[in-house]
């Protein structure tokens, strides 16, 4: 990765640097919280996959949107929302960024550009082309990304909303995240063709890189040419991250019997963080009193989203059917 | 030879009618001429004569006092003296006018819920809850009742009818002196609610001034049941409402020349003054004849440009809002159109319009000018076209030449044309209207033709 | 005033709004150049061209979870779906995404979306292009639910759909979409949740859905000189529905029909029959009755097809039998 490395100032790379740890530090808590019986739903961590949304988000403003899935935290982290409003969404209170009504699953901040984190696996890709279809009609340079994992490549939303992105040239960057498993089923098993962007080449006509998802700087670059591309109207792209979560699909899930001990153990030496960390100790981008400074900010940061969780009230039980439409009946 | 007393048809629109009042009891003499029992059609009460003599026989199962009668319905005979009415005589089948006891056939393709019709819980006679609900409303025993309705249930027309023969005798054991009851009735008192309070005793005036004062420290809310005037309005307005689709046009137009020619006339020491309103009903009708489109109503497809002009003129009374109608209005002359709307006034406080007096209006004028209202939005009467809004007569300063700016005082009246643009669009409307203004403002051209 | 047809009413809303709002788009299969298969979109491409009249292939999962991301993002998509049948393939879509994303995200993101189409029995067009569905929308929270019946209905509530932020199912009758009407040249709205009481009687009140309208109005007329007078409701829109009109109604007669012509079970009679009973029981002076179409798939041959929806003689026994209860 070394053609790229120049293109980065050294803030540039501590802020990237600094996101995924943002989401590692937070994962790290929530997951305790947890286990402390204080998350009330289930909790679907990103650990091990920070790499892919720091390096995407980086090249997004604000005013670009993000469609995200089930294992959003990251998406929304990295997009912008603050740590604050994700713990406490995660503790079911009302200051949390859905207010109460989503958790894991359903975070939303339109305000940063986070259009919701789903349930359900497919409709990010179709709503993130929809975003697209609204920025090239309203003449915008706004920008829309869409994430899934591998689990969604087998389902016909991929197929049916890339082939729209594609046949519309609606500025759009799908970022499929394969962490080789769809919940517990292996992605190998799932098709006969693993090759996500090798697939959407040739069947859809769209531009498609593969990437090492646990590089951070890869995704960064790839990401940079896919965005860029949306924004000067040039169509939409797909970038495959290779990657794996080193947690169970969600806390307090069974980790064992669809994945190996020496399996885990081989992906947790290619912890994207450590990995990224060591690298820029070696090219000297940054010195251990730097990337200290980043890791003590941050562990203030999520201890004080914590604590603002744990202490936030709960909704109002009044609200519970507030919403539902645009105004209130 | 016993004469059927039948619901009488009045006016050519009735269907049926509501039986209002017996003036003549079962069993009273009845000379010719004499009238019989009152019935309400539409709006207007009528009076119902004898056309024969002899003695009065209500049906025992006559429609009870305020229920709605087909026409051709039989409510009473008339009997020589000692002869027996007809229904003392055998068993006589009512006859089956009313849908209520058609037959109809099951729906042929309707299989997704078979009915089974089952007893009631209790073992008894089962009852509507409507029926309940009424029952206990008017205090009465539903559980003693015959059921009309299917397998016998109770239904609220059972509930009804019991109710009217228990209600013979009002107010039940009131002892009450004529002064009281009439100021009791003057403070809208309940008698029944007084008969209850002052059980025994002799209820005095100043029992019952006590009471209203007590009542007027904290009014309760009241339940005025409506008048059926008022319901046929409140259905009419509805119906207007839902059916139709009303503009409202409004213009200000200088009415100082029919300020003062009604002056003149006033002073000239006539007998009768036009109002205003007459004026206007005059003048309207004129310009009726020359824009048929408005002088219309709607039927299907169809629209019906009427050939009559038919001007209704509502009315607030104490009995609710009435229209009477002057009928030819475009042939009458000024003073014939204001003798003829003075009488149907007249009638209309009274409360003695006849039927023929309310039908058949196909334009209305109401005039809110006296409440001080200068702009509404009035409501057609279905089937009309259109009605007319009058607003009040105001004196002010106004420009006269602008160029010149030149300001006169005038006296300025607005008018409101509510039309239903359904039958007819913006620009016929307005031409119509500006046609009204010109007539207002220059009252001569149609004085002369 | 003048006559066009329920069609045309529809679309004269939607080029009006078309013209007003440059966020308004069509997707849907032949909506573009064509027109429209029901002429829902005819004379539009031409003015608006392809990126607001967009052809799509047949992917209803697809082009309606994309219209959900526009709806998020500042456009208003109406999805041309054709037959209601098709959207069936997207129904995660749309009971999962569209009706929830206010709710999920707290108010913050709107979904002015619109579905429209044809629905409902008529000209053999058999158990994949016949059905209504709209009972199923009604049951989740979060849509908008317009059955207009008269070309007058169907223009005033097209432009309350375009412009409100809320996804509307707006649906019409396959064989109502010729009919003519008068419809008033200028722009109006027709608010939801407001029933029309299109005849007044005080025998019996009959709730008329979509396509039963005209025959409940032609039946009444038949009573009407028979002496009974029935009062006609058509509620315009399922979701909201305007209960409190039919519970006046019924405060007046005591007696309630409610004609439909899709299926019963869970359906917009059943709904209304229990609220009439949770908040007007002791009104009732008879059952409420139901009459809707039979509880089947669509059949093909007219001699099948004809006996499933409620007819002119199905309708009058329910009313008769009604007044007779």
């Amino acid at each position: 990765m070394d053609s790229h490395e120049l293109a980065l100032s050294s803030e540039q790379l501590l802020a990237l640097y600094r996101t995924m740890v943002l989401i590692r530090r937070t994962e790290e808590q929530l997951a305790r919280a947890h286990q402390m019986g204080l998350v009330p739903g289930p909790c679907h961590t990103y650990v091990g996959e920070e790499a892919i949304a720091a390096g995407v988000c980086a090249n997004l403003r604000q005013d670009d949107v993000v469609f995200s899935t089930h294992r959003g935290h990251g998406h929304a982290l990295a997009k912008g929302v603050s740590a604050r409003e994700v713990a406490a969404e995660l503790l079911g209170k009302a200051t949390g960024c859905s207010q109460g009504r989503g958790g894991s699953m359903h975070l939303f901040a339109p305000e940063v550009g986070l259009m919701g984190t789903s349930g359900i696996v497919g409709p990010s890709i179709l709503q993130g082309a929809g975003a697209g279809y609204s920025f090239k009609l309203l003449g915008s340079d706004r920008v829309s990304v869409a994430f899934f994992g591998d689990g969604a490549v087998s389902n016909g939303a991929f197929h049916e909303g890339i082939n729209l992105a594609a046949i519309w040239d609606l500025p759009v960057v799908f970022v499929c995240e394969d962490n080789m498993y769809a919940t517990e089923v292996p992605f190998r098993e799932a098709t006969r063709n693993q090759n996500v962007a090798e697939r959407v080449r040739v069947s859809y006509g769209m531009n498609a890189v593969c990437v090492d998802g646990n590089d951070v700087l890869a995704v960064h670059e790839a990401a940079k040419v896919a965005v860029t591309q949306a924004r000067a109207g040039n169509g939409p792209s797909l970038i495959e991250c290779k990657t794996y979560r080193l947690r169970p699909h969600a806390e307090g899930m069974r980790d064992g019997g669809y994945r190996t001990v020496d399996e885990v153990e081989s992906w947790r030496k290619r912890d994207p963080i450590a990995t990224f960390r060591s690298e820029l100790l070696v090219n000297k981008q940054a010195d251990e009193a730097a990337i200290d400074a980043v890791e003590e900010e941050v562990t203030i940061i999520v201890a004080d989203a914590m604590d603002f969780g744990r202490s936030s009230p709960f909704p109002d039980p009044a609200t519970a059917a507030d919403f539902i439409f645009s105004a209130q009946d | 030879m016993a004469i059927e007393i039948v619901m009488p048809k009045l006016g050519w629109t009735m269907e049926e009618g509501v039986l209002d009042e017996w003036v003549k009891q079962d069993g009273d003499e009845v000379q010719a001429g004499d009238i019989i029992f009152v019935v309400e059609s539409d709006k207007a009460l009528q009076e119902i004569e004898a056309f024969d003599s002899g003695i009065l026989r209500i049906l025992p199962d006559a429609p009870p006092l305020g229920s709605m009668v087909k026409i051709g319905e039989l409510l009473a005979y008339l009997v020589a003296p000692g002869e027996a009415p007809p229904f003392e005589l055998e068993e006589t089948p009512t006859v089956a006018t009313s849908i209520h006891s058609a037959e109809s056939p099951a729906p042929a393709s309707q299989a997704a819920y078979p009915k089974e019709r089952r007893e009631s819980r209790s073992g008894g006679p089962a009852a509507s809850p409507r029926a309940k609900r009424i029952a206990a409303e008017l205090n009465i025993d539903w559980s003693s009742l015959t059921g009309s309705g299917s397998g016998g249930r109770i239904v609220e027309r059972d509930v009804r009818a019991a109710a009217e023969v228990a209600t013979a005798t009002p107010e039940g054991d009131l002892r009450i002196t004529p002064v009281a009851r009439r100021v009791a009735q003057h403070a809208g008192l309940d008698l029944d609610e007084l008969a209850a309070r002052f059980a025994g005793a002799r209820v005095t005036r100043e029992d019952v001034e006590t009471l209203a004062a007590e009542r007027e420290a904290i009014p309760d809310d009241r339940r005025v049941a409506m008048t059926r005037v008022h319901r046929v309005t409140r259905d009419r307005m509805v119906e207007s409402a839902r059916t139709a689709a009303p503009v409202t046009l409004t213009s200000e137009v200088d009415a100082t020349e029919l300020v003062q020619l009604r002056r003149k006339l006033k002073a000239d020491g006539a007998d009768i003054v036009p109002t205003y309103t007459d004026l206007l009903t005059t003048l309207v009708a004129r310009a009726l004849r020359e824009h048929p489109a408005l002088n219309a109503s709607i039927e299907g497809d169809d629209v019906i440009l009427r050939g009559a002009i038919n001007i209704a003129v509502a009315v607030d009374s104490e009995r609710g809002l009435f229209a009477p109608v002057i009928a030819g209005a475009d042939t009458l002359s000024l003073l014939e159109l204001t003798t003829a709307s003075a009488e149907l006034v007249t009638l209309a406080r009274q409360g003695k319009l006849k039927a023929d007096q309310l039908h058949g209006a196909t334009f209305t004028i109401t005039n809110l000018g006296m409440y001080d209202i200068d702009a509404f939005t009035p409501i057609i009467s279905l089937p009309q076209a259109a009605v007319l809004g009058i607003g009040r007569i105001v004196a002010r300063q106004v420009v006269i030449d602008a160029e010149a700016e030149r300001t006169a005082i005038r006296h300025m009246l607005t008018l409101s044309l509510t039309f239903d643009h359904r039958l007819t669009d913006g620009a016929p409307a307005a031409r119509f209207l500006q046609r009204v203004g010109q007539y207002v403002e220059t009252p001569y051209l149609w004085l002369v033709n | 005033m003048r006559e066009i047809t329920y069609t045309e009413a529809a679309r004269e809303a939607l080029a009006e709004q078309m013209a007003i709002d440059p966020s308004i788009f069509v997707v849907g299969e032949g909506i573009g150049e064509r027109g429209g298969n029901f002429n829902t979109t005819l004379g539009l491409y031409e003015k608006y061209g392809p990126m607001r009249l967009r052809d799509t292939p047949i992917v209803e999962r697809g082009f309606v979870g994309m219209c959900t991301g526009a709806a998020m993002t500042g456009t208003r998509p109406v999805v041309d779906f054709m037959i209601v049948d098709f959207i069936l393939d997207s129904i995660g879509e749309l009971f999962n995404q569209i009706s929830k994303i206010q709710y999920m995200s707290s108010g913050r993101i709107k979904m002015p979306l619109i579905l429209r189409g044809c629905f409902g029995i008529g000209g053999a067009a058999a158990t994949h292009h016949s059905g209504s569905y709209y009972p199923l929308f009604v049951h989740i929270p979060g849509f908008r639910v317009a059955l207009p019946s008269t070309p007058y209905d169907a223009k005033g509530l097209m432009r309350t759909a375009l412009t409100g932020d809320d996804p509307v199912l707006f649906l019409e009758h396959k064989l109502l979409l010729n009919k003519r009407g008068h419809v008033p040249e200028e722009a109006y709205s027709i608010p939801f949740g407001q029933a029309a009481v299109v005849r007044s009687g005080g025998d019996a009140t009959v709730v008329a859905l979509t396509v039963m309208l005209q025959k409940v109005l032609a039946i009444s007329e038949e009573l009407a000189r028979e002496g009974a007078e029935i009062e006609v409701i058509d509620p315009r829109t399922v979701a909201p529905l305007d209960i409190d009109t039919i519970l006046e109604s019924v405060h007046k007669t005591g007696r309630l029909l409610i004609v439909d012509e899709t299926f019963g079970p869970c359906g917009i009679g059943a709904e209304i029959s229990a609220l009439v009973m949770e908040n007007g029981f002791d009104d009732l002076d008879a059952p409420i009755a139901r009459l809707n179409g039979m509880h089947t798939p669509t059949p093909y041959s007219p001699t099948l097809e004809g006996v499933i929806t409620p007819d002119h003689a199905a309708i009058a026994g329910a009313i008769r039998n009604l007044l007779a209860e």
